[in-house]
């Protein structure tokens, strides 16, 4: 009995054994397919990455900030290091949403080598009831490290005509765009640069604030429910892990943000002792001068605004979380020296730029 | 050797099976995009008028544009990321907005405001009474907060009131991509 069955599976490895030779160049192919489809977000576009940007980072952080645009392009992390010696990381995308802010601070508290000291939440996502385009939530997952967080943070924001398998399998979603590869899809295949400055999103143009359309009636004055309630789960895990929270509003001036949605944010501040700063009604005291400081009309700050804010924010972020001033650290001052080395070269680079032409090429400032 | 083919053929078998059921089960098309699927709806959704232009969520923006003539503002906002250009188009008693979408500009809202004396085609219009519009538009509404809102396939029609007055009336997209 056992001498058939001895011969039987010697009958059979030598068909499995060919069965994983023939699949495993099959697989390569599809690996390599799905590398070269999936985008590279090195043009117009540099936020596809900035999820992933993150991983490349060596040092720990004293202050992660988490947000959609209103973080990641209004708060100068670089001048924090240069000005007060903070460490920090903005973890934001185009229109991330409560959830994945959540989401992407649960894994940043696994993955830093130390435990941060505080952290800093944008509250302008949190109007958003639900993802606006199935390429926003793309850009934040598509590079996330799996883990049963990233899988509950699809689940949380997916659209209904997303599928996870697509996320699982990124060639299901990107197998079209093949009559759409660039230079770059080869250029940049197997890795990509780091464009942000610690999640830093740098801009030297500059267009001066012009008129808005009128505010108009609030439907429902509430806050979404949906976000409020990611907003208590962030705040709950920074308890659990012993960390300070801070809720930041940007100086940006549209879309409006509304007086019903700010006394709920103070409410909430005041309930929790939470610390809120609004840097909307402290855009004076910061020195924000929208003729100058924004790239775009007043909705976003340019680096000038974002430096402006960092020092402003600055100031009270260490005199009141008691943030250490890391730059006699010998180790983390010289990784800092080299982003700020690059910070300063393309912040030049794209002075230089806006001030032959009007405007930067690679953001489409022509349009 | 027979029964080694025999096995070898199964082992490829299963693993074709295996890479090509995700892909038939979510279909190589990705479906009908949300203009598709706008469109598809748009047919019954409130429509507004200005003149003789009739005005209707989630179809083409351009040609309707052309036929309004020139606006009195227009605002342009580059959405996150540049996924397009958002446009608030201003015209007398009212606000046009326009989003991108699958190489289109559809429309997404229309805003008529406190001070306008422009009137849903069913004539309602800002300074109408609830009273009004319930008789008009009958009572399948919802209400929250003093807003009233008719849905009708694509479209919201939401009527804003500060106790039985309307104040202001906006048609807005259900979902918007």
């Amino acid at each position: 009995m056992e001498t058939n069955h001895l011969k039987k599976l010697n009958q059979i490895r030598p068909a499995v054994l060919l069965t994983i030779a023939a699949a495993i160049p099959a697989i390569a192919l599809l690996l390599f397919l799905q590398a070269l489809l999936m985008p590279k977000y090195q043009g117009r576009v540099i936020e596809g990455n900035f999820t992933s940007e993150y991983y490349e980072e060596e040092l720990p952080h004293q202050l992660l900030i988490l947000g959609d645009c209103e973080a990641y392009e209004n708060i100068s992390t670089m001048e924090l290091w240069k000005s007060f010696g903070i460490t920090s990381y903005i973890r934001g995308n185009a229109n991330q949403l409560p959830s994945q802010s959540y989401y992407l601070l649960e894994e940043a508290l696994k993955r830093e080598k130390e435990k941060p000291k505080a952290v800093l939440f944008s509250v302008s996502a949190l109007q958003e009831t639900e993802q606006a385009k199935e390429t926003y939530n793309r850009m934040v997952f598509d590079r996330m490290k799996w883990s049963a967080g990233k899988w509950k943070a699809i689940r949380a924001s997916a659209l209904p005509e997303e599928h996870m398998i697509e996320y699982i399998f990124p060639i299901l979603r990107y197998h079209d765009r093949w009559k759409d590869l660039e230079q770059e899809d080869l250029d940049y295949l197997i890795r990509r640069p780091v464009n942000a400055f610690n999640g830093y999103y740098l801009r030297a143009d500059i267009r001066p604030t012009e008129d808005f359309p009128t505010a108009r009636r609030l439907a429902d004055p509430m806050l979404p429910e949906i976000s409020m309630h990611y907003l208590e789960k962030i705040r709950q895990l920074c308890e659990a892990e012993g960390l300070p929270l801070v809720l930041f509003k940007a100086p940006s001036l549209y879309p409006v943000w509304y007086p019903e949605w700010e006394a709920q944010i103070c409410e909430y501040a005041q309930n929790h002792g939470i610390r809120y700063i609004n840097c909307l009604e402290e855009a004076n005291a910061a020195g924000i001068d929208y003729a100058h400081d924004t790239y775009d009309g007043g909705m976003h700050m340019n680096v000038y605004g974002a430096e402006k804010i960092a020092l402003y924010m600055g100031d009270i972020l260490k005199a009141e979380l008691e943030l250490a001033d890391q730059r006699s650290d010998a180790k983390i001052a010289q990784v800092y020296d080299n982003k700020m080395s690059n910070y300063k070269n393309t912040k030049a680079a794209q002075e230089i730029e806006f001030a032959q032409q009007g405007y930067l090429a690679q953001f489409g400032g022509n349009d | 050797m027979k029964n080694k083919s025999k096995y070898l053929l199964a082992m490829v078998l299963i693993c074709s099976m295996a890479i090509n059921i995700p892909c038939f089960a979510i279909g190589w098309n990705s479906g009908t995009t949300a203009a598709q699927a706008q469109a598809q709806n748009a047919q019954t959704g409130y429509v507004f008028r200005s003149g003789e232009t009739v005005l209707q969520l989630g179809t083409e923006a351009d040609a309707v544009l052309a036929k309004l003539g020139a606006p009195v503002k227009v605002f342009e906002q580059d959405s996150c990321a540049y996924q397009g250009k958002d446009r608030v188009y201003t015209f007398p008693g009212f606000e046009l907005s326009v989003y991108p979408d699958g190489g289109k500009n559809l429309i997404s809202d229309i805003y008529i405001p406190e001070t306008s004396t422009a009137a849903t085609p069913e004539g309602i219009h800002p300074g109408s009474t609830v009273d009004e519009m319930i008789k008009v538009y009958g009572s399948a509404y919802t209400e929250k907060w003093g807003v009233y809102r008719y849905t009708q396939g694509n479209c919201i029609l939401m009527f804003y009131t500060t106790g039985n007055k309307i104040d202001v009336i906006e048609y807005q997209l259900t979902a918007q991509k």
